[in-house]
């Protein structure tokens, strides 16, 4: 089936009116939360998860995909609003977004963030539908070597861009590996860290764990302080941005669609970091650098751009390796395992529709993502205005509702409250959730594969490093670890990691 | 001196050290036939390396925040009401059931950061209550607990 023969199947599947609705739910309710401080993707699309088990497998997916590229979008509003980063990608585009707006350039700023998330959209889906197939036929060729070295890789990219200290970032990925180890053995049986619960049989829940570190711990953390936040009151005029602007934007757009898009690919990447980059290579190729912090444009064309390019690329280690770049990938991983799926280099030829439905369905995403944050911007300003001593309680019964509706268990919520209490107090001592996230997702692929690299080589470990691919992500991932020892790279990393605190 | 990180390394380390005697007891098998416990031993030997190496860097490293620190102006109250509200809840859930558990979950959270009128508390509870309960469970069929008086 050639590229355009694909893409008209997916767009058959994305145009029937029940994906297209379940398009527009995801991409509004990614608005939703990507305006509202204090809940991110990762949290609705938990809470999200068992609304999809009563509909398609391509409509949940649809819907999922579709809140996480939407939260892309509505973050930028409220850091251009309020300098409060509606989602952590947008922490970057509080700088120069929030500058615009008190110099009464409110309007251009969303505009330019709107236009630029647009096309950077667009340009990672075209990328994800001209590189998906490519490497999907390459990674027929995995054996479990190299997805147990691939994994290692992910995890050693995740910690590295991690705040502060990478030792605690390591922690972190350990407890996550052992954490999704608890459960009955998938290869001999043996019930494993059950402490005799019959509930800890099938293993601990993601979502119960998600809910827990991002959103009990959140509300935790806001709890602890007085809240004020501040309220935007004026008008929001002139959306379109002028001549002079689209000229200045035009390069950051292009440039951060193109990083970010890259650094989507990469395991352990992300709208987050890609975000960050991409101001930094705004700062630096500017020719007036001391403009970035009080009102450049540029300074918020480039990360919105990169962090919803990134958002699209991240798609592609999932589809087509079966491997989640990311916590949001992690939970759409999930999503797929619930309705009996399984993302990896099969997925293309044996569930054609579902893969183009879902390619097909982020054009069309991004088309309503446009209208919404365009001429209904309005409207995302009104729940601006929501009190957060209201919001929060609404944000903890929608956290119950994901929690105790995918298991039916009391026991999820108490796990819940368990790891709220455990994400709040990691954060205070400065020790980060998403490396426990990603290494409880990966931890029971990674055992098995490893298990069976041992089982094939009859024990030798030099498996590992006979196999080229397998090599390269290894030596990759050592490099990694091992950076901290060279000072001006440690230097970097650290300024990195600061810039993103601050 | 980090008394932070010395705290928190010293807990994980004790975590990583259960991991390495769970490994132990659940059988390590041999490497040509790997057994259950092999990668939660080694998982749990890696967390003790790790947390040596966070403990060895507070005792060496410049002085940073002291344990009391991370604790400074922190509204303890609410954050100990809204655990304990919350555990309160999972255990009157099954018993009260979803929809009247909810309400005076949501009564107690509404006002426990400042004074809310109670009118707008009480309306403000039942009516997100009812929209929970008629979105996830009626709509899209996600069960709830029903408890002693059958609303759910």
């Amino acid at each position: 089936m050639d590229l355009l023969s694909s893409l008209a199947l997916g767009f058959s599947v994305a145009l029937q009116p029940g994906n297209l609705l379940y398009c527009f739910v995801g991409v509004f309710i990614g608005t939703l939360v990507g305006v509202l401080p204090g809940i991110g993707p990762v949290a609705a699309m938990s809470l999200l998860l068992p609304v999809t088990f009563n509909v398609s497998p391509t409509g949940g997916i649809i819907m999922l995909a579709g809140i996480y590229y939407g939260s892309m979008y509505g973050g930028s509003t409220t850091a251009i609003l309020v300098n409060i980063p509606g989602e952590a990608a947008s922490v970057v585009t509080c700088l120069d977004g929030n500058e615009m707006a008190k110099q009464g350039r409110a309007g251009p700023a969303l505009g330019i963030a709107a236009f630029g998330s647009f096309i950077a959209g667009t340009v990672a889906i075209v990328g994800l539908m001209l590189l998906a197939p490519t490497l999907a036929r390459w990674a027929v060729k995995f054996g479990p070597a190299e997805y147990f070295s691939l994994m290692v890789l992910g995890l050693c990219i995740l910690t590295y861009l991690s705040h502060g200290s990478l030792l605690k970032a390591l922690v972190m990925a350990a407890f996550g590996l052992v954490l999704g180890l608890i459960g009955l053995d998938s290869i001999n049986g043996t019930a494993r860290l059950t402490f005799d619960q019959l509930e800890l049989i099938d293993g601990v829940g993601l979502v119960p764990i998600v809910m827990g570190l991002f959103g009990i711990a959140e509300i935790l953390s806001n709890l602890e302080q007085s809240l004020k936040r501040q309220i935007f009151e004026t008008k929001i005029r002139n959306l379109m941005p002028t001549r002079e602007d689209w000229k200045q934007s035009a390069a950051p757009i292009a440039r951060g669609s193109v990083l970010g898009f890259f650094l989507g690919i990469l395991p352990g990447g992300g709208a987050v970091i890609s975000s960050f980059l991409s101001y930094a290579l705004e700062k630096r190729v500017s020719r007036t650098p001391e403009r970035f912090g009080k009102g450049a444009i540029e300074g918020v064309a480039g990360p919105e751009s990169a962090n919803n390019a990134a958002a699209g690329g991240a798609f592609i280690p999932l589809l087509t390796l079966g491997i989640p770049p990311n916590v949001v990938m992690a939970l759409l991983l999930g999503a797929f395992i619930v309705h009996g799926l399984q993302p990896g280099p099969l997925l293309m030829t044996q569930n054609p529709d579902l893969f183009w439905g879902i390619v097909a369905s982020m054009y069309i995403g991004n088309i309503m993502l446009l209208i919404l944050n365009l001429p209904l911007i309005g409207m995302w300003v009104q729940v601006l205005k929501v009190p957060y001593k209201t919001l929060f309680p609404l944000i903890l019964l929608f956290c119950i509702v994901g929690v105790y509706g995918i298991s039916g268990a009391i026991f999820d919520i108490y796990l819940m409250i368990g790891f709220g209490i455990l994400g709040y107090l990691m954060r205070k001592f400065g020790y980060e959730p998403a490396p426990l996230i990603l290494a409880f997702v990966l931890g029971p692929l990674m055992e098995n594969n490893l298990r069976k690299s041992l089982i094939l080589s009859q024990g030798d470990f030099s498996f590992f490093v006979t196999r080229p691919i397998s090599l390269t992500c290894l030596v990759l991932a050592a490099l990694l670890l091992l950076s901290p020892l060279v000072p001006w790279l440690n230097a970097k990393r650290k300024r990195v990691a600061l810039d993103e605190e601050s | 001196m980090r008394t932070a990180d010395l705290w928190s390394a010293g807990l994980w380390l004790l975590v990583g050290a259960y991991f390495i005697h769970t490994g132990l007891e659940l059988d390590l098998g041999e490497l040509r036939d790997p057994g259950s416990g092999l990668m939660i031993f080694w998982v749990g030997v890696l967390m003790v390396v790790l947390c040596a190496g966070i403990f060895v860097a507070a005792l060496v490293g410049p002085a940073t925040a002291r344990f009391g620190e991370l604790w400074a102006g922190v509204q303890y109250g609410r954050v100990v009401r809204f655990v304990l509200a919350l555990c309160v809840y999972a255990l009157l859930l099954p018993w009260l059931g979803f929809i009247p558990t909810t309400v005076l979950l949501l009564i107690v959270l509404f006002r426990a950061v400042e004074p809310t009128p109670w009118w707008a508390t009480v309306l403000l509870a039942v009516l997100a209550t009812a929209f929970c309960d008629l979105v996830f469970h009626r709509w899209l069929g996600i069960q709830l607990p029903a408890g002693f008086f059958g609303w759910g």
